[in-house]
């Protein structure tokens, strides 16, 4: 049932992760995760034009993703 | 509230949230070696704060999870649904 509102509620699943780094303990109380790659809006790989790429090392601090909404449920 | 006191609160909730994270992440991955270090270094910078804390301010939980000087601190303000972090 779609309500007024197009925000989306819930997600019953998340994509399977791998840990590498995450953000500092206040960051990840501040977005809701502590985990880059479950801070939405997720990362794009375009399938068709090459296999997605092994995620390169980085710093906490070198993370930043547009948008809101993090959710870890 | 005093700044300090706040700010110490602050950062207890945020290690306990990294903590709940690791946690959850750990259920599904239990081999997860780097994750382990991590959960547990967070657990002990928690009950390091927790100690700094509860030794500066009085218990912050009851019901024989921290001790109380005299006199009885547990009833001491603020309770910690009055403190505002806006």
């Amino acid at each position: 049932m779609r309500g007024q509102s197009e925000l989306e509620l819930a997600r019953a699943y998340i994509k399977i992760q791998e840990y590498t780094k995450r953000y500092s303990s206040m960051e990840g109380l501040q977005k809701g995760t502590i985990f880059p790659e479950l801070y939405m809006p997720y990362e794009k790989h375009d399938k068709k034009e090459r296999p997605p790429q092994p995620r390169k090392e980085r710093d906490h601090d070198s993370w930043r993703f547009r948008g809101r909404g993090g959710w870890n449920g | 509230m005093d700044k300090d006191r706040k700010t110490m609160l602050m950062n207890i909730m945020a290690e306990e949230f990294t903590a709940v994270e690791l946690n959850l992440y750990l259920d599904t991955h239990p081999d997860d070696m780097r994750a382990l270090n991590d959960y547990n270094e967070t657990v002990k910078k928690l009950n390091d704060l927790k100690a700094q804390y509860q030794k500066r301010y009085g218990p912050l939980t009851n019901f024989g999870f921290a001790t109380s000087e005299f006199p009885w601190q547990w009833i001491d303000e603020p309770w910690p649904w009055e403190i505002n972090f806006a």
